[in-house]
């Protein structure tokens, strides 16, 4: 009886222990993603879907963070060690008896600063000066234009980027 | 449900035992002619947690004197003053502080003692003030994405000259163990009143305060302190003729 007691005590300290303070909470500011929204080149006002679209780092090993979406609208991570983020913008079409993929490369170009969030967050980094640069290939850019609207990412609440296709 | 029977023995004899301590008190209140004497004097000790702690603790050390002066029947003038050095780690942040504080205020002695008897239920109030540094040893940056994991950085940062303020409740037990030497346990319910931001990053940890919590101002403390008392007066509580 005793024992038990012991160890409904023992249970209620260990469930206490989890406040707020030691987990980060998902909803907390943390780094902010770039916000991509994709508008129609022959008219940039209107938003056009991507059909089908794949984004994947552009280093020695790529990791995929969208993968076969249709979407007009994207978040991605920016790198929070560099200055510079290098994605590969995949669009496959579908056709009736093959499949064509595109690729194209972007770099994002920025200046970075570390903010403090809280305890069991920690950091998160916040960046200034955005750049992109879209890696020339002629006539086979699937992506016609990129522009930055929004220099510094630090919410997530509207596109800091648009890309004209 | 062997364990059982002593516990309840136990605690039929305490509950026997005040009945007859009561009775003798009320006995004493009524005839007693020997006048109650009450030494006043000042209290000097040390805090025996924070040494011992120092001693097991990875990344702490730190110690407190303190020392109460009587001043009434029931209230005594109390102080503390320590010093602390805490590494505090969060999976995130890494944070070094290290500073002196100071407590003053006063403590109420709400227990009525027997004849001859010193000891003390003690509620008082204490204000605390803490100078202190702190370091921000390392941190990472949060990230729930795979693309890009994110690497601990040891960048030093130095805050110093940091203070707060706080209000504190602090309860303890005083019991007479020898001829004035006092053993003495406490707890303490802290609320920051005011504290200085280090640029860019948080008092994870204040010296005297203790932790410090993101989402509450209350903080928490416990202690536990030998003391003794300098008797300097003794004062006849000559009992008051009964009505």
């Amino acid at each position: 009886m005793i024992k038990r007691g012991i160890l409904f005590i023992f249970i209620i300290f260990t469930f206490k222990g989890c406040t707020k303070d030691d987990i980060c909470p998902p909803d907390t500011a943390t780094t902010a993603k770039v916000v991509i929204a994709f508008s129609d080149f022959a008219n940039p006002a209107n938003a056009k879907n991507v059909n089908v679209l794949s984004v994947q780092t552009d280093y020695e090993t790529s990791v995929e963070v969208i993968s076969f979406e249709n979407t007009k609208e994207i978040a991605i991570p920016l790198s929070t060690t560099s200055d510079t983020t290098k994605y590969k913008f995949i669009r496959t079409t579908y056709r009736t008896n093959d499949t064509l993929t595109n690729t194209d490369k972007v770099m994002f170009i920025y200046q970075r600063q570390d903010g403090y969030v809280n305890r069991a967050c920690g950091f998160k980094t916040e960046y200034y000066n955005l750049d992109s640069k879209l890696e020339p290939e002629g006539n086979e850019n699937w992506i016609k234009l990129v522009t930055v609207i929004r220099e510094t990412v630090n919410d997530e609440n509207s596109p800091h980027v648009t890309m004209l296709h | 449900m062997m364990k059982i029977a002593p516990t309840l023995l136990c605690c039929i004899s305490l509950f026997c035992g005040t009945q007859v301590m009561v009775a003798q008190k009320n006995n004493e209140t009524a005839n007693d002619t020997i006048p109650k004497v009450e030494k006043f004097g000042l209290r000097v000790g040390v805090d025996l947690a924070k040494p011992l702690r120092t001693l097991i603790e990875d990344g702490y050390s730190g110690f407190e004197v303190m020392g109460d002066f009587r001043v009434t029947k029931k209230f005594y003038a109390a102080l503390e003053l320590g010093n602390e050095k805490k590494d505090w780690n969060e999976p995130y942040v890494s944070s070094k502080t290290s500073g002196s504080y100071a407590k003053i205020g006063f403590d109420y002695n709400a227990y009525e003692n027997w004849l001859g008897m010193e000891n003390a239920i003690t509620l008082g109030l204490r204000y605390g003030f803490s100078t202190f540094k702190q370091e921000l040893s390392s941190y990472r940056i949060y990230t729930d994405n795979p693309a890009f994991p994110t690497q601990t950085i040891y960048e030093s940062q130095e805050f110093g000259g940091l203070t707060a303020h706080w209000a504190e409740l602090i309860i303890g037990i005083k019991t007479e163990i020898l001829n004035n030497l006092y053993l003495s346990i406490n707890v303490q319910l802290k609320r920051k009143i005011t504290e200085d931001e280090p640029e860019n990053f948080a008092n994870l940890y204040i010296p005297g305060f203790n932790r410090t919590y993101d989402y509450s101002k209350f903080g928490v403390g416990y202690g536990y302190s030998i003391s003794y008392l300098v008797p300097i007066f003794k004062k006849t509580d000559a009992p008051k003729a009964e009505k």
